[in-house]
């Protein structure tokens, strides 16, 4: 990469660490380093939320899968708004007014101290492994294509952010989201332009040309439980999946909690459900338009340069002949495409199949011939190959003018700190409150809580950085992340809802969210093919009947607090 | 606070429903329109 660009990127990090450190000042109590003292604006709170989930899986593993599948993954967020609009009515007022630091503290209130517990224990199991795979998703990328060992690209992403979470707690999190948000939007325009004034056809033609490989396809109605993405999964199962995210999850829920009134902290979430579909369609299209640019540009036959050097030294012979193959079918589809925007049957609604058949038959060699590379790719490395990701990456460093790659760079790896920082913060506010100070320190003063609190931010970062060193040949980077959450997030929904419900006891939600995270396992490990998506209405629902019949035989006890609609 | 928030939560929630709505007939229309 050229040296302009790296000052870019070294710059970014320079001014996001400064800028947290500097706001270390400001924070001299666990309220100020956890809540910022409950005294943010709407606006910020809406932007951070947004930057904790856009993380740098969205930025290349998305755009890729845009590039290779189209639209339809943006059905996963279907459900999104719709559950922002219920949490605004039932969970946010009462978590935001029960001042508490954590929604499990909230458990207590309502059930008992050992849901409490369960429920805070199972978020720092799945979300501490999961940031080591926030880390671990951009670092492998940057490795293949910089040509670094692991350990430095980890060290370039989780250094800076361990470094201003653990000082800056919160206000720098979110003011840093802020900025990271502006960044990753106007990184993803700024190639969506490029990409439009680069592409040799017109955008028409080339939506046209993407249309008619299928890519434009993003309603799927089908009712099949094994296909991940469809209508219904993404309206109901992701529904559940919003609401346990957004409404239980601590590296969300704190977010809100920072906001300085109950309305802003709705408005947070509504801001987010505003904006999430269009920005999740917009990934896609860059996604789409890279594709159109290789469909006349060509692009390699492996896109990894790792894999692809190491197929080279291993069997030479093999690629050479996948290779020959690879550039006539590249040359074809070409032709293909040229004739499906020029050919002999108009233009615009007016063309008809036959134009289009040249072009799907050499898109189908396309894809045979890769599918023969990345068998082999997988035979020599011993890994299933994650080339997907590496396709906007090419892009970038190969096609984009002097400066925007730098820029693109830095919103990669502003995506990850924003959700790295987010879930530090999170995992460390749920290890004091939920653990140190409610088991071993209850009466600890301010300054020891804050020392211990800045000193599990930092313990949490090192736990996150070793993970991301070993998680490198973990599966999918964007189904990876979700997966981890899908086992428990459903469950510790169920609870939340049983808290709403009245007469439930701290017994059945206790028992409830066994039985429910019981459901999911025997649904994950014995229904292998039922998409991921479905485990949280599973485990919700499972939860919810086992716990309101449970508290049917062990009712409510004194020390149980009201439910949820009985408090502030 | 009554149980359904404020009037400007309320009002902004049906705003976000109804551009929901319309995004995803938008995005319908993109797929129709490019995808026949």
């Amino acid at each position: 990469m050229h040296p302009l660009n790296w000052a870019i990127v070294i710059a970014y990090l320079t001014y996001v660490v400064w800028d947290g450190l500097r706001r270390s000042k400001d924070t001299t109590n666990i309220e100020g380093y956890f809540l910022a003292n409950r005294s943010l604006p709407w606006w910020a709170v809406g932007l951070s939320v947004m930057a904790t989930q856009l993380s740098a899986v969205t930025m290349i593993g998305t755009t890729g899968q845009g590039a290779t599948d189209g639209m339809r993954f943006v059905q996963f967020y279907f459900g999104l708004p719709i559950a922002m609009v219920i949490l605004g009515v039932t969970l946010v007022p009462f978590l935001h007014g029960a001042k508490v630091f954590t929604a499990y503290e909230f458990l207590e209130k309502r059930f008992d101290a050992r849901t409490r517990s369960l429920t805070a224990f199972l978020f720092l199991l799945s979300r501490g492994m999961s940031c080591g795979t926030i880390i671990a998703a951009p670092a492998v990328v940057f490795s293949a294509i910089f040509g670094w060992d692991l350990t430095w690209s980890v060290a370039l992403i989780g250094i800076p952010t361990v470094l201003y979470t653990m000082f800056g707690g919160v206000q720098a999190v979110t003011w840093a989201d802020v900025k990271q948000m502006v960044l990753i939007v106007f990184a993803l325009v700024a190639i969506v332009i490029v990409l439009l004034v680069e592409i040799p056809v017109s955008p028409g033609d080339a939506f046209e040309l993407a249309g008619a490989t299928g890519r434009l396809q993003v309603f799927d109605f089908s009712w099949d439980m094994t296909k991940t993405y469809t209508f219904w999964s993404g309206i109901l199962g992701g529904t559940f999946l919003m609401l346990s995210y957004f409404g239980t999850d601590q590296s969300q829920v704190q977010r809100y909690l920072t906001a300085k009134s109950v309305d802003d902290a709705r408005t947070s979430l509504l801001m987010s459900a505003y904006w999430k579909i269009p920005l999740q369609a917009l990934v896609l299209i860059v996604g789409i338009l890279v594709w159109v640019f290789y469909l006349f540009a060509g692009g390699p036959l492996l896109w990894n340069p790792a894999a692809e050097k190491q197929v080279i030294a291993a069997e030479p012979a093999a690629y050479q002949e996948l290779q020959g193959r690879y550039v006539s079918a590249l040359n074809e589809r070409r032709e293909g495409a040229h004739f499906a925007v020029s050919g002999e049957h108009g233009v615009g609604a007016e063309r008809t199949r036959p134009d289009r058949e040249a072009l799907l038959a050499s898109e189908a060699k396309v894809n045979e011939v890769r599918g023969e590379a990345l068998a082999l790719v997988s035979k020599v490395t011993g890994a299933p190959s994650r080339d997907v990701n590496y396709i906007i990456p090419h892009f970038v460093l190969h096609f984009l003018p002097l400066g925007l790659a730098g820029i693109f760079i830095a919103g990669v790896i502003a995506a990850a700190m924003s959700s790295i920082a987010a879930e530090l913060n999170s995992l460390s506010t749920a290890t004091v409150i939920d653990f140190y100070r409610r088991w071993w320190r209850p009466d600890g003063s301010e300054a020891e809580l804050l020392r211990v609190s800045k000193l599990s931010t930092g313990l949490w970062g090192l736990f996150a950085c070793v993970v991301a060193t070993y998680a490198a040949n973990l599966g999918s980077l964007i189904e990876v992340v979700n997966r981890f959450g899908s086992f428990f997030y459903g469950s510790i929904l169920g609870v939340f809802i049983l808290a709403m419900l009245p007469r439930t006891s701290g017994a059945g939600a206790f028992f409830g969210l066994l039985a429910g995270m019981g459901a999911v396992a025997s649904v994950s490990f014995g229904m292998p093919e039922v998409s991921f998506l479905w485990h949280n209405v599973v485990g919700a629902v499972a939860v919810v009947v086992v716990g309101a019949l449970i508290s049917l035989v062990a009712p409510r006890r004194p020390m149980d607090g009201p439910p949820i609609g009985q408090f502030g | 606070m009554s149980a359904t928030g404020s009037s400007r939560f309320r009002r902004t929630a049906a705003q976000v429903l109804l551009v929901q709505l319309v995004t995803l007939l938008l995005l319908w229309w993109f797929q129709q329109h490019f995808s026949s």
